[in-house]
């Protein structure tokens, strides 16, 4: 049976760990980019689950570079102040290409920072050869907004992609994704006009990364089998 | 209504309970104070106290309709008893201690690419930072496995796997 002081030893002992301190001393946004990243690899995934390649390109140097550099904020999809890392993808006839925390110019012309967007090839090479942002038109294919909760998530920051996806053309999936769900936020993404939702979405949870690649599967064939 | 809520009876064998819950956490914010671990303080403090939202039962919607005549909402929102708070708080360590990692580790695995060859760099900030900030690589929020199990077994008595 444990005692106060044994349970206070036990919080001495945790972080007392080096390990411990190593993760509790990252910045919750290092938290938040890590957990964006890593959808973005359930989506590139996605897409070899299709059928499709999947290949890691920096914008600098080009297919499979040999640093990964991934954006550790939100930023411009043309940017080469560093060699961000996106995913390009064929399938089928279609080309495009998976981003993480880009900027995007919505139709309302307000900029909306996307955590994870997937857009056609030929729209990214566009804006990376004119420097100006890309368009929530229809050529983006698929918005993502990831979430790592800490704690109970509330409905605050779907409330917000909700107003995001209003300012798109209609896209093909609009997902909010995040590691936790509590009843208020899954009350809230069941009405129609919610983003489709996929919560408790953990690597530590297999069954819910599979529904999550799967349903980009299919979203993905659809759209490769369409014009 | 909060399914991720550790109940403490299936934490740490409830041996202790009200105030002394108050004063674990307590304990937990000092020791994160004396480590200059305050960003995870703050988003403790903010878990903690957070209200724990419920939706009422039959029964109690039953008792409330004959106490009132108009149409009322379903939640009740109520403030954390002592060892919600603790539990509260311990869901953000093991967040941070045991998802983390995971995810870390499953980015690097799912991208085909060894953790060391990943890393993240913010943009145009950097140039104007008064710091600069230096790039964080995957590597740093991946566990090894023994640091791992370590971890684990550290996290083990305060309950943190408790509804996994």
């Amino acid at each position: 049976m444990a005692t106060l002081n044994e349970l206070k030893q036990a919080i001495d002992n945790l972080l007392g760990l080096s390990a411990s301190g190593r993760l509790l001393h990252l910045n919750s946004n290092t938290c938040e980019r890590a957990y964006e990243a890593y959808v973005l690899s359930l989506c590139a995934d996605a897409v070899r689950g299709a059928g499709g390649s999947a290949t890691l390109t920096g914008i600098k140097t080009g297919a499979n570079p040999v640093i990964v550099v991934l954006r550790g904020g939100p930023g411009e999809m043309a940017s080469k102040d560093q060699d961000f890392c996106y995913v390009d993808c064929v399938l089928g006839r279609k080309r495009f290409e998976i981003h993480a925390d880009v900027v995007y110019e919505g139709q309302s012309g307000a900029s909306h920072e996307i955590d994870v967007s997937i857009c056609e090839a030929t729209h990214a090479q566009d804006v990376r050869q004119s420097g100006r942002a890309p368009r929530t038109n229809k050529y983006l294919i698929a918005a993502v907004e990831c979430k790592f909760y800490q704690s109970t998530p509330g409905v605050a920051l779907a409330r917000t992609f909700v107003g995001l996806i209003k300012d798109c053309s209609p896209n093909r999936l609009n997902a909010f994704v995040s590691n936790r769900s509590s009843p208020g936020l899954d009350s809230f993404l069941s009405t129609t006009w919610a983003p489709k939702p996929f919560t408790d979405l953990t690597a530590l949870n297999s069954q819910s990364e599979g529904r999550f690649i799967a349903n980009v599967e299919q979203v993905l064939r659809q759209w490769e089998r369409s014009r | 209504m909060q399914p991720r809520l550790h109940r403490i009876s299936e934490m740490a064998n409830g041996d202790i309970f009200g105030e002394e819950w108050l004063e674990l956490y307590r304990y937990l914010l000092i020791e994160l104070n004396k480590g200059d671990y305050n960003e995870v303080r703050t988003e403790i403090e903010t878990a903690a106290s957070a209200p724990v939202v419920e939706e009422s039962t039959p029964e109690d919607e039953a008792r409330i309709s004959k106490l009132v005549r108009g149409e009322v909402g379903k939640t009740i929102i109520r403030r954390r008893s002592p060892e919600e708070v603790f539990s509260a708080a311990m869901e953000v360590l093991r967040s941070r201690l045991e998802e983390l990692p995971a995810l870390a580790n499953a980015l690097s695995r799912r991208l085909g690419v060894p953790a060391q060859r990943i890393e993240f760099r913010v943009d145009y900030e950097q140039r104007y930072a008064l710091v600069q900030t230096d790039p964080v690589p995957l590597d740093s929020l991946i566990l090894d496995k023994e640091e791992a199990d370590a971890v684990r077994s550290a996290l083990s008595p305060l309950g943190s796997s408790a509804t996994r």
